[in-house]
């Protein structure tokens, strides 16, 4: 099955087309067959009627006067040969080939007929002429057989004069036809290069002038988008209410646990309780992970709401909500940052969420699966080549280099019994590739791991 | 069980309430210091675990566990702080807060969320909160949020603030420390008066700017540099402040 509808609108017209002109060509040339038959038959019987002048009665016989009777005069065209046979009522020869067959018994009177002469095909016509000259009813019988070469060659010339003509009509039918489909698809090519341009997350209708049968598909393809982005609400919505739901019964055992393990006296008991606390945090993380993962999908991303904002306060405050949680673990935090503004097209909760996995990433995994970090996790943002470089940097054990390309892969953890969500770099990842951003890692100076993210700088703050 | 009010639990949670109280009896027997506390929380297992740490530290307790009996509560009782649940019955925690501020109820207010702060954006903060928790929260943090937002909003009535060793007494304008006077240049003890109300709490140095500046003069923030480290010079170690490099200042909390 052929997919191209310019494709089957051309075969819908090549086929018949090429069916047709063998047909029209048949029917020309049976219509020209018997047309030039005709013609010719009649100046035939011309020819043979001109015998009636040639033949005379004397001295009690039939004379004919052949002397300048030439083939020509028959007025056959001089194309074919010519053949002729007068016998008188007798049945005697009187002039002509003796060779030269009548119509047979079947057909006794006058008539044209085929027949077949020294090898020739002929066109014979059999006339009974009266003699001048002589007692009544006294008739001579005067064959007239011509060849088909005229017949033919006319016919042979009309034909091939046809199939010029008819080539000829074929081929610019063909050039309309081509020209109708190219305009007639050009309301679907512009949809169709609407749609390619826009970006793979721009949900609005498609907005462009079209004739009457192609607005169907342009308002079916409206339907859909509007669908395909109820959908994605209902998935966003979704999810924040699982994260929702599963939050308040985390709450509960995290509080019902912390509680009892106060009140508790026996210390194996206490110590299940205090696995139980950290198993819901470590529950109520992943789940908050998980959520922000599915919430930074890229396709999930309504790229209408990211507006131009300073990356400055925005990392600020992610530093800011940060620093206690990062004092606690006896860690230092230090946000470096030049004196200016850094435009960028964002939505700045998911940088937050960017900026405080990095760090967290940094604050949780710099010390190796063993030991807890102790060091300083440093924040920066400047300018690199035109882009508003974020960075953290830390000065643990780094991450070795065959792991530095999964490790933003969903669930990927360099070390296999770490309890981290396995989601942090990932989700980083998407952000950045939400904002068109670059990420990179690579290990510090101290040898510790080192992650920029570049995001591309817009002219100024006007946008907002 | 000093003043137990569990109005509008459903049955099985009062025999909940009933079991947490016979698991942890001394929650409820802990002496108050006079300050109360009303929680507007309908989930009973989180209600009774904030009860019973907050009463643990000292403050009295009523509990209420539906939204729309709220607001007459809050008129009648003389109350110091109000730990609200975002989704209650009843009448929804941000109507509360709306109307506590709208008819200029300065009580303080700490909201408690199940939703993540970033993705409702609707900022309980905005609407007049004064600290908010997000689910699930530890209930240790819970005294600690509950501390420092009574001691912001008290510390004029209370006229003292302390912090290890070092004491500020706010009607005199007078800095002891280990009860020897030290001397600070009023716009020093400016500075770590502003410290002292908010110790741990990252304040960054144009906040710190901001609350000591007045209409006749404008601070700068390098300024304040000068005198955090003047004040460090004059109390060494007992200062307790951290500086942290690009974001401000931090007090640690010695108590």
């Amino acid at each position: 099955m052929i997919q191209s509808v310019r494709a089957n609108l051309i075969l819908w017209f090549i086929v018949p087309l090429i069916l047709m002109i063998p047909l029209s060509l048949y029917v020309s040339q049976y219509v020209l067959t018997q047309r030039i038959d005709d013609s010719f038959d009649a100046m035939l019987h011309l020819g043979a009627e001109r015998f009636e002048e040639r033949l005379f009665f004397a001295e009690g016989d039939v004379r004919i006067n052949m002397h300048y009777f030439s083939v020509n005069s028959l007025g056959t065209g001089g194309q074919g040969k010519l053949f002729y046979r007068v016998k008188d009522a007798q049945g005697r020869l009187l002039a002509g080939f003796k060779g030269l067959q009548g119509p047979g018994i079947a057909f006794p009177g006058e008539g044209f007929y085929d027949t077949v002469f020294a090898g020739t095909e002929l066109r014979a016509l059999r006339l009974f002429i009266p003699v001048r000259g002589a007692s009544a009813g006294e008739l001579v019988e005067v064959i007239v057989a011509e060849s088909r070469e005229g017949r033919e060659n006319l016919l042979q010339d009309f034909l091939s004069n046809l199939l010029v003509i008819n080539v000829a009509l074929g081929l610019s039918v063909l050039a309309i036809a081509l020209f109708a489909i190219h305009q007639g698809l050009t309301p679907l090519k512009r949809i169709e290069s609407a749609l390619r341009s826009r970006s793979a997350h721009d949900l609005s209708p498609v907005d462009e002038q079209v004739p009457a049968e192609v607005s169907m598909l342009v308002d079916s393809i409206n339907h859909l988008m509007v669908k395909i982005k109820q959908n994605m609400q209902h998935i966003q919505q979704f999810n924040a209410d699982v994260s929702h739901q599963l939050r308040t019964p985390i709450s509960e055992i995290r509080v019902l646990a912390e509680i009892s393990e106060k009140q508790c006296n026996d210390p194996l008991l206490k110590q299940n309780l205090q696995s139980i606390r950290k198993t819901t945090d470590y529950a109520a993380r992943t789940t908050q992970q998980l959520l922000k993962y599915a919430k930074t999908k890229s396709d999930l991303v309504d790229h209408a709401a990211l507006s131009v904002q300073d990356l400055q306060p925005v990392c600020h405050e992610a530093c800011a909500r940060l620093l206690n949680r990062i004092l606690k673990r006896g860690q230092e935090l230090e946000f470096i940052a030049d004196e200016r503004e850094f435009p960028v097209r964002c939505d700045p909760i998911m940088v937050q969420w960017l900026l405080t996995n990095l760090i967290d990433n940094a604050s949780l995994h710099a010390g190796g699966p063993d030991a807890g970090y102790h060091g300083t996790i440093r924040v920066r943002l400047n300018e690199v080549m035109g882009s508003a470089c974020l960075s953290v940097e830390d000065d643990g054990v780094g991450i070795p280099d065959a792991a530095m390309q999964h490790v933003t892969e969903r669930f990927y953890r360099v070390n296999r019994d770490e309890k981290g969500s396995g989601l942090g770099l990932s989700i980083v990842s998407q952000v950045a590739q939400t904002h068109a951003a670059q990420l990179q890692l690579r290990h510090s100076e101290q040898g510790g791991l080192l992650v920029s993210v570049l995001f591309p700088l817009v002219e100024a703050m006007t946008e907002q | 069980m000093p003043d137990l009010i569990c109005r509008g639990l459903p049955d099985t949670d009062s025999r909940l309430f009933d079991a947490i109280i016979g698991i942890f009896p001394s929650a409820f027997s802990t002496g108050s210091c006079g300050m109360k506390i009303l929680i507007l929380e309908d989930n009973a297992i989180l209600a009774q675990g904030l009860r019973s740490v907050i009463e643990e530290a000292g403050y009295s307790v009523d509990l209420l566990m539906d939204g729309s009996q709220a607001i007459a509560w809050l008129k009648s009782g003389q109350y110091d702080l109000l730990m609200l649940d975002l989704g209650l019955p009843g009448m929804d925690g941000i109507e509360i807060l709306r109307y506590l501020r709208r008819h200029n109820n300065p009580i303080p207010v700490i909201i408690i969320t199940a939703r993540d702060r970033l993705d409702q954006r609707i900022s309980g903060l905005e609407e007049g909160a004064d600290d908010y928790l997000c689910k699930p929260f530890s209930l240790e943090e819970v005294v600690a949020r509950v501390r420092a937002v009574i001691r912001r909003s008290r510390s004029f009535s209370d006229n003292r603030l302390k912090n290890g060793d070092l004491e500020l007494c706010l009607a005199s304008r007078t800095l002891t420390l280990k009860g020897t006077e030290v001397i600070l240049h009023r716009r020093e003890l400016a500075v770590l008066e502003y410290l002292l109300l908010n110790r741990g709490r990252l304040l960054s140095k144009d906040q710190v700017a901001d609350s000591i500046a007045s209409f006749e003069q404008d601070v700068s923030a390098s300024a304040i540099e000068t005198y955090v480290s003047r004040i460090r010079k004059k109390l060494g170690e007992a200062a307790a402040i951290r500086t942290v490099r690009g974001l401000g200042y931090l007090m640690d909390n010695l108590d």
